[in-house]
């Protein structure tokens, strides 16, 4: 293995870490505050993304090192603080979308198991994996990504005849100042994990479509999230689709091929489950990659030993805040956090305005 | 080696996970809901196959029954009295009770809906007449053979060949019963002894609206078949009709029915477009059905007589204020703004209502004259 990894997997990468976060908390976000106009305020959200997707593109045509030491060359000590604070968001997030991924497994499937009992297993899958190294990982998200998307529209097939494009009616019926805030849920959730996407430019072989890349799988991701929506909306209605948690896995229970093929629900489930697994992966072998470049950790024994102390602890402290403090109900103000997220895109998009690409 | 160790314990650990043992589960195939004297009363048959000494499996079913505050207590306390664990996942029909529908309607919907393991898609119908208990145990003999296959039969035939009723689903039931300006309409369950003979029968074969959490008045046959042709809930129907003083049936198909509602000028216009196919099927007359004459006349006798039906529909939407065809879900969809205005108002007298049925007779069957 030459350590390369190709721009399909880059893309694929990015299509399930965007897609992560939204079954069981954006996308019932999107569909409680702006109701029918959830579709309408998705749109406005992907035309308004394009522009912290234009300025992460527009990063990674400055990047040719890795991606910490473009932001020790660049913002000097400053950068040491830019790097704790990537590191504290993709903390943040990744405490969430551990939560959402144990919280569905056992809600959905092992209602008698022990929270920490799953998270540990999940979590030695993900270390081992993650300690193969970014080319296996990558691969890993690559083969799970070609498998899973395409079921999941296929077995939406099934469904178009359950649709009633009267449900999506009236389009707006919410105050627009709930179409703004849903769309807002979007563009937190969505986009700030695409950041950490930077973290792939030196490790690709093909670099000069890698912005490109980015582009697509932020367009696959939207294009999907937007048809999941309207199957949720015009074959429940909204009433019934935003009080579900999962309406996503709700909405395959309804799925009855040749009338006899039926509990199709569980395939839908791979695809959930693999977008966590992928976004979760991904992030703590970003983590690692960070602290390790901070620390000027060079042992490889010693990064696997990070590897699992990151994989197996995050879980458990995530656990153990959502249980202990009750912290379900306040996942809505998840979106306010990621504001940071903006504000460390910003300082390095004004920053990449000043660096001169060197031409060949 | 360190991969297999891995690999080995987690073979150990995941195999305890949420794992039952199939004897231990009482597989609820329909469950009975009950409300009296501030609790639940559930009536769960539980599938119990069994092998007989000839080694071939017996299907009976097992009437469990408990009580509980609430229906998740109630479920719980199955296993009280019974060596087994509830098990919902194969659940075909819920039986509620008139009372628990009026009463508990909400927290029945929220049990369900939030479980896990309940299917959405068993069917729902409401035991008016008699208890859920009665329905699912009528010879109090806590086991029996409750038919449960012949009744999903009954409630998918009586809605795609009769019309008569509709085979409403939990999901679906939850739906209607959410949204704004339509009043969900369930089919009605009840035992009935026919006389002189002593075996009682289990029947589906009436509807009625549930608004504000109350059950209203039985829709009849007409107005059954009337609902279902807006609704395009059918495949094929006999539809009986009269020429000439005489009767015959034609049997009316593949309905595509549309409901338009026009607001203008604060004046409802309801326009009902019903497309169908239609053919003689028995007639009791000996005419010649090639005739281009009679065949209009024919035809005009069968859109006569569903223009009734759903004049009659309407009449009773009028008389219950109830808004079955879903007015107000039309208004609220297409001038949301407008909406408050006519919420909770009787839509059926202030609307107007046109009613068109674009039907095309050719078929005739066998012959081409009436046989008599």
């Amino acid at each position: 293995m030459n350590g390369k990894i190709s721009s399909g997997e880059v893309m694929a990468i990015c299509v399930a870490i965007i897609f992560a976060m939204f079954p069981g908390f954006a996308n019932t976000l999107i569909l409680s505050q702006s109701q029918n106009a959830s579709l309408i305020s998705l749109i406005i959200a992907f035309l308004l993304g394009l522009i912290p997707i234009g300025m992460i593109m527009y990063i990674s045509t400055k990047i040719n090192t890795n991606f910490f030491e473009f932001t020790k060359k660049n913002f000097k000590a400053f950068g040491y603080i830019l790097d704790i604070l990537l590191i504290l968001v993709a903390i943040f997030t990744l405490l969430i979308s551990n939560w959402l991924a144990i919280d569905f497994v056992i809600s959905q499937f092992l209602t008698r198991s022990s929270y920490y009992l799953i998270s540990i297993l999940i979590s030695v899958i993900i270390a081992i994996t993650i300690n193969k190294g970014i080319e296996t990982l990558s691969r890993t998200i690559f083969i799970l990504f070609i498998i899973s998307v395409p079921v999941i529209l296929l077995l939406l097939i099934p469904l178009i005849p359950y649709i009633e494009l009267d449900n999506l009616k009236p389009y707006i019926d919410v105050p627009i100042k709930d179409i703004l805030k849903s769309s807002f849920v979007f563009l937190t959730v969505a986009i700030s994990p695409v950041f950490y996407i930077l973290g792939l430019k030196n490790r690709t072989n093909d670099k000069k479509n890698f912005p490109r890349k980015i582009l697509v799988g932020y367009i696959i991701t939207s294009i999907l999230i937007f048809i999941i929506l309207f199957f949720i909306i015009s074959v429940y209605g909204i009433d019934l689709g935003s009080l579900l948690t999962y309406p996503i896995y709700g909405l395959f229970k309804k799925v009855q091929i040749f009338g006899f093929i039926e509990r199709i629900e569980n395939f839908a489930a791979i695809f959930l489950i693999t977008a966590y697994f992928s976004q979760i992966s991904y992030f703590i072998y970003a983590i690692k990659n960070n602290l390790s470049n901070m620390f000027k950790i060079k042992s490889k024994k010693t990064k696997q030993i990070i590897t699992y102390i990151l994989s197996i602890s995050i879980p458990i402290i995530s656990i153990y805040l959502f249980k202990t403090y009750e912290l379900a109900p306040s996942i809505e103000y998840v979106p306010y956090v990621l504001i940071i997220f903006y504000i460390i895109l910003i300082i390095y998009f004004i920053r990449s305005l000043f660096i001169k690409t060197k031409t060949s | 080696m360190k991969k297999i160790i891995i690999l080995f314990i987690t073979i150990f650990l995941l195999s305890g996970c949420s794992y039952r043992e199939l004897n231990d589960l009482a597989i609820i195939s329909a469950i009975g809901i009950d409300y009296d004297n501030n609790e639940f009363k559930l009536t769960a048959q539980v599938m119990n196959v069994k092998s007989s000494n000839s080694g071939i499996a017996e299907e009976e079913s097992l009437i469990y029954e408990s009580t509980g505050p609430t229906i998740a207590k109630a479920i719980r306390n199955f296993s009280i009295r019974y060596p087994k664990n509830a098990y919902l996942g194969h659940l075909e029909l819920i039986v509620i009770n008139i009372e628990a529908a009026e009463q508990k309607l909400d927290e029945i919907f929220d049990y369900f809906i939030r479980s896990p393991e309940a299917r959405s898609s068993s069917f729902v119908v409401i035991a008016k007449e008699q208890k859920a208990n009665e329905i699912l145990n009528p010879n109090n003999e806590n086991k029996g053979n409750f038919p449960i296959e012949g009744l999903k039969t009954v409630l998918l035939d009586g809605t795609k060949r009769n019309g008569t009723i509709y085979d409403l689903t939990f999901e679906e039931f939850l739906s209607f019963y959410l949204k704004e300006g339509i009043d969900p309409l369930v089919p009605l369950i009840k035992i009935t002894k026919n006389k002189g003979i002593t075996a009682s029968a289990t029947i589906i074969e009436e509807m009625a609206p549930v608004q504000h959490n109350k059950v209203l008045k039985t829709l009849n046959q007409k107005q059954s078949i009337a609902y279902n042709t807006i609704n395009n809930n059918y495949y094929d129907i006999i539809v009986d009709c009269k020429y000439q003083d005489k009767d015959f049936a034609a049997i009316v198909y593949n309905p595509k029915s549309e409901v338009n509602v026009e607001l203008k000028n604060n004046k409802i216009t309801v326009n009902i477009d019903i497309n169908i196919e239609s053919k003689i099927t028995e007639i009791d007359s000996k005419i010649n059905l090639t005739n281009k004459q009679i065949q209009n006349s024919l035809k005009k006798e069968v859109d006569k007589q569903l223009k009734n039906y759903i004049t009659s529909l309407i009449d009773y939407c009028k008389e219950n204020n109830s808004d079955i065809i879903g007015i107000g879900n039309k208004i609220y969809k297409n001038y949301f703004k407008e909406y408050k205005k006519y919420k909770n108002k009787n839509l059926y007298e202030i609307a107007d209502f046109n009613i068109k049925i674009n039907n095309k007779m050719y078929r005739y069957g066998n012959i081409n004259k009436g046989a008599a």
